[in-house]
């Protein structure tokens, strides 16, 4: 049932063409005087909903910290964000905080679940958090989907990488956020439960319009997605969508 | 939320149990305090209660003031009961006779422990407290009853011979009966009791035609209020008449006064120094776990908690740990009052005591110790989980805080540390109500304690080098990993040390203190006491005259100037009970056994010393601001009033503090016969051993007295010490016990971090027994850091308290020989904390460390 319940929910979260995130003019400075170092300098972009896209370049190139400017889990020093509608600066801490709430899911490198909570309680946690509770049919989906049927009660310790990283993807899908952020979300897997994890993001794009934005140095996890940008020292040099594998390996050489 | 808290301290469950235990112990010791001293309260409130459960109206002799001491009981003329009896309105009075007397049981004298050993006429039934279980009552001279407690304590039955002290010397009795005070359960602590016909008391006492209180009963229907003011209204003025009601409570005031004045508070600050010891260990461990739970705390804000979610995940967990803790705490205080009891036993304290008193107020006072403690102490680290950036959970990047916060934190400490030295010396050198300076040293201290522990990070690297030097001499690479280990993180080692150092700290607070107390004393008796042999009574309690005149029938004896004391009031100003004393000697004998440091006046003045003239020693004179040549007014707790000229002025802070007079000047105003001491000088050329033999053999019939040497006496001084200073030791071992727990827990938690290089270390080939080794001499280091920085203080702090007390001739004095012992017991507290992290840390797999990273 898993997948056709899911191209339902896509086709009625379907608004095509509206931008999810976007930032503008954005540079970011590190330290001050001398020492101090120019993550970004200078970036326009914007994410269209439904779309899968990739931020990919050499360690330093500033793709991470886009990614987390974007997420609004950090400020910018220049420009700025505006995320599902709502431009970030300007706001508290703890509107940052419910804007990110309603609006962001994540999936980190290094899965980030807490080992005190049980799968399911894992996935539910950016609800539980607001006071809020599941949609049981949408969790049951979700778990369905990520193949965790029979691992809901097992704690983080007890799963294998892929099923954590798994339980992490289900859990930035629950909320039904504007965007998902992922950060390196095979960095920590052997190829085929990497495969796994980026076969399942695509499926929540396809079937279910779900935006993504993933930082990868992996040209392999990258080809999945719709489009990929390129950044070197704190600026993009080449946005293109549809590469292959090749072609993207070829623009990450003349990069370095 | 919630859950999430306890979850986390479920999965955590050592570190949760090591935690709590840091606070069960403290509040036990808080609960326990109060579970105690309730129920010393409520056995001294059956006591007086019973005593007086028959009577309707009590007169006593009249009481100037309430002197602390007093070395002879007063007593009324017996002709006052026929007056009471005229009184209408009343059913009947009697006389009451009571005296003190040691019993003598198989030649020794019974040690009351503190507690007095009463004699007491057998009145009649209908107005005596106690009861006859076993036998019968003494009617004639010879007879006795004795307390069933003492009955049973010495093994003594009916048809027993046993002795009793007197004023004449041993009186022995036979026992016809077995007597209780009524019915309620309380111990009488050390006490003795025995019962003679009154005659008999007022014979051995020399109380003939003496009472020392009138009971009196109600005829049936009269209100004993309105009675009271008939009998006050018929007796000469200046007799205490009080109803029972009105007696009870104001004996059981009194005694309520003694505990809550002293015995309260002191136990109160030694529960408070492991409540403390309990703080720095709860905020070491949530500081650690903070920040090894960096991640999960980021992740938890990036997926949407707000700062305050994440304050209350932290705070809730140890809100938990403080609830549960404090009532596991006010639990296991019954066991610490148990303690205590056993503990007031084994140093001699003999205080009666109820059984078990639970009063809301322990209940209340243990739950917001315990709780507010933990909350209190969790509540810096829970502020800094929220400062958490959302972003260190991709980053791994830990808060680190910027050069200003540290500069702040490092002002602040040092802030700290000047305002505890201050109210410290405040509380020490300035003037205020002894409760207020308490109060003062106490807050003064435990900011210091603060103060040091949070500044010590920056003492943790050089000493860490210095003490960890011959260990790393020694043990070659483990004792360098040691080291090293133990300085990564000064601040965690700061506070883990810390809280060894508060106990250290106090222990040699208490060993340096007592050291310079008997070294003062030890120097004071040598430079001013020229007798050969002292005698005293046991317990200090007055020694019978007619022993003075034993003494002097000694062959060899050259001199015997027995000193008679009695408090006075001066000017009508404030008691200090120490120095406001009058003593009665023979002058022109006293320089025979006594050197004086005369500041005006010289020996002469002995001689010609005439009635009405006194010496005075220069404390007593500064605090009545008296000069020679001035007159100033005394008055006795018996209400003996007289003016008194001061003619000569002396420096004596420690022996005979005060005043001295002859006793034709005493006599007239004190009921005071009996001496405290007796010094005693020898001819010249005598064998000072064999005079000793025969002063011994020459007070046979007054066994209480005690005869020693100039040596001996000194010890006997010292030894009065003992007892208190051996209790603080008991008690602030708990506060060594939790700061055990305290190292463990940060070892552990240290270890859980570094599982990836314990896992390097044994890949490198070391071996388990290495790797136990770097663990525990980590351990040392830290604990013999926390030993050291406790050392310094407690002998600052000795010497500080010493400075305030120097008037009174005390000099610090360190007592090497136990402050290196204390050292020893610091290595061991290290090498006992360190056991279960060093077996958990030779455990590590070497895979599963290696791929932990």
């Amino acid at each position: 049932m898993g997948s056709t319940a899911l191209a339902t929910r896509a086709e009625a979260s379907a608004s095509a063409g509206a931008t999810a995130v976007s930032g503008h003019e954005l540079t970011k400075r590190y330290g001050e005087g001398p020492t101090a170092v120019d993550a970004l300098r200078g970036i326009d972009i914007a994410f269209a909903q439904g779309t899968f896209s990739a931020i990919m370049g050499p360690s330093g190139s500033g793709k991470s910290t886009l990614l987390h400017i974007l997420a609004g889990l950090e400020e910018p020093t220049g420009g700025w964000v505006e995320l599902a509608g709502t431009r970030l600066d300007g706001l508290s801490d703890r509107e940052l905080t419910l804007l990110r709430r309603r609006t962001v899911g994540f999936i980190f490198q290094t899965f980030n679940l807490l080992p005190v909570l049980t799968a399911e309680e894992n996935i539910t946690l950016p609800l539980t958090i607001g006071g809020g509770k599941a949609d049981p049919d949408w969790l049951g989906t979700l778990i369905e989907t990520m193949g965790l049927a029979d691992r809901r009660a097992h704690r983080p310790p007890e799963l294998s990488g892929g099923e954590q990283q798994r339980v992490a993807v289900a859990r930035a899908l629950i909320t039904r956020p504007a965007v998902v952020f992922a950060d390196e979300p095979t960095g920590n897997l052997d190829s085929a439960n990497g495969a796994e994890i980026l076969n399942l993001l695509r499926r929540s794009v396809d079937e279910l319009g779900q935006t993504i934005v993933m930082v990868t140095h992996d040209p392999n996890a990258a080809a999945i997605a719709d489009r990929m940008i390129f950044l070197a020292d704190g600026r993009v040099t080449d946005d293109r969508a549809g590469l292959t594998i090749d072609q993207i390996l070829d623009r990450l050489k003349a990069l370095r | 939320m919630t859950a999430l808290a306890l979850r986390g301290l479920a999965a955590r469950r050592l570190r949760t149990l090591l935690t709590a235990i840091a606070i069960v112990l403290g509040v036990a010791m808080v609960s326990g305090t109060y579970i105690e001293t309730d129920q010393i309260r409520a056995a001294f409130d059956d006591i007086t209660k019973e005593s007086v459960e028959k009577l309707d109206v009590i007169v006593t002799p009249h009481e100037e003031f309430n002197a602390q001491f007093s070395t002879q009981m007063p007593s009324l003329d017996a002709d006052l009961v026929d007056r009471v009896k005229a009184v209408s309105g009343v059913g009947d009075a009697e006389g009451q006779v009571m005296a003190l007397g040691n019993l003598v049981v198989d030649g020794e004298v019974v040690n009351t422990m503190g507690a007095p050993p009463l004699v007491m006429g057998d009145g009649s039934e209908e107005f005596d407290s106690s009861e006859v279980i076993e036998g019968r009552d003494p009617v004639r001279a010879g007879e006795a009853a004795i307390l069933e407690q003492n009955a049973g304590d010495q093994g003594i039955e009916i048809g027993d011979r046993i002795g009793v002290t007197t004023r004449h010397g041993v009186e022995t009795v036979t026992v016809t009966g077995i007597f209780a005070f009524g019915e309620g359960g309380s111990s009488m602590g050390g006490a003795t009791a025995v019962e003679l016909t009154i005659p008999e008391v007022q014979r051995l006492y020399d109380l003939e035609g003496k009472v020392s209180s009138i009971s009196v009963i109600a005829a049936p229907g009269v209100d004993p209020d309105v009675l009271r003011v008939r009998v006050d209204a018929a007796l000469p003025a200046g007799l205490k008449v009080e109803t029972a009601a009105e007696n009870a409570a104001a004996t059981s005031e009194e005694i309520n006064d003694q505990i809550g004045s002293f015995l309260t508070p002191v136990l109160l600050a030694l529960a408070g120094a492991a409540v403390l010891v309990g703080a720095f260990i709860i905020f070491n461990t949530f500081s650690i776990t903070v920040a090894q739970r960096i991640r999960e705390f980021a992740m938890l804000r990036a997926l949407g908690a707000t700062r305050g979610q994440v304050l209350a995940i932290v705070a809730g967990e140890a809100l938990f740990l403080g609830v549960v803790a404090s009532a596991a705490g006010l639990g296991l205080g019954i066991g610490f009052s148990k303690l205590l009891n056993g503990l007031f036993d084994a140093v001699g304290f003999g205080i009666p005591r109820s059984g078990l008193v639970l009063e809301p107020r322990t209940i209340a006072a243990s739950l917001a110790v315990g709780i507010g403690v933990t909350l209190l102490a969790a509540l810096v680290p829970a502020l800094r989980a929220t400062q958490v950036a959302p972003v260190a959970a991709m980053s791994g990047v830990r808060p680190r805080d910027s050069q200003r916060k540290r500069r702040i934190a490092a002002a602040l400490s040092l802030v700290l540390l000047a305002v505890g030295v201050a109210f410290a010396a405040q509380g020490l050198f300035g003037g205020g109500t002894a409760t207020a300076k308490m109060g003062s040293i106490a807050g003064g201290a435990v900011a210091v304690f603060v103060g040091v522990a949070l500044s010590a990070r920056h003492l943790v690297r050089p000493l860490a080098v210095a003490i960890g030097y011959p260990i790393e001499r020694v043990f070659r690479t483990p004792g360098r990993l040691a080291r090293e280990n133990a300085e990564r993180n000064p601040s965690r080692t700061a506070i883990t040390s810390a809280a060894l150092m508060v106990g250290v700290g106090l222990v040699v607070f208490v060993a340096v203190f007592a050291a310079g107390v008997k070294a003062s004393i030890s120097s004071q008796v040598d430079e001013l006491m020229r007798a050969d042999l002292f005698v005293y009574g046991e317990g200090f309690q007055p020694i019978p005259a007619a022993a003075g005149k034993a003494i002097d029938r000694v062959d060899g004896v050259e001199a015997v100037v027995p000193t008679i004391y009695d408090q006075v009031e001066v000017n009508g100003e404030d008691l200090n009970t120490a120095t406001d004393v009058l003593i009665g000697v023979d002058p022109t004998r006293l320089a025979d056994v006594y050197a004086f440091e005369w500041l005006d006046g010289d020996g002469s003045l002995l001689a010609n010393l005439r009635r009405g003239h006194v010496l005075v020693e220069e404390q007593f004179a500064e605090q009545h601001e008296i000069e020679v040549g001035d007159i100033y007014r005394v008055v006795t707790p018996s209400g003996g009033r007289v003016a008194l000229t001061a003619v000569g002025m002396y420096r004596d802070p420690t022996i005979l503090q005060g005043s001295i007079a002859t006793r034709e000047t005493l006599a007239p105003i004190s009921p005071a016969r009996d001496p405290i001491t007796i010094l005693v000088a020898l001819e010249d050329g005598m064998d000072a051993a064999a005079v000793q033999r025969d002063v011994e053999a020459a007070l046979g019939e007054f066994p209480t007295a005690k005869v020693e040497n100039r040596a001996e006496y000194e010890q006997v001084l010292d030894e009065q010490l003992d007892p208190i200073v051996y209790m603080l030791y008991a008690l602030l071992a708990l506060s060594l016990v939790i700061s055990v727990f305290g190292i463990a827990n940060s070892l552990f938690l240290s270890i859980h971090e570094r599982t990836g290089e314990l896992g390097v270390l044994r890949a490198v080939g070391a071996t388990r027994h290495q790797v136990r080794r770097v663990i525990r001499y980590e351990s040392v280091i830290t604990a013999l850091i926390g030993a050291t920085l406790g050392t310094l203080l407690g002998v600052a702090f000795a010497w500080l308290v010493m400075q305030s007390l120097s008037e009174f001739g005390f000099e610090i004095s360190i007592p090497v020989g136990q402050l290196v012992a204390f050292m020893l017991l610091a290595v061991a507290v290290g090498v006992v904390g360190a056991v279960g992290p060093a077996r958990r840390a030779a455990r590590v797999n070497v895979l599963d460390a290696v791929r932990y990273e």
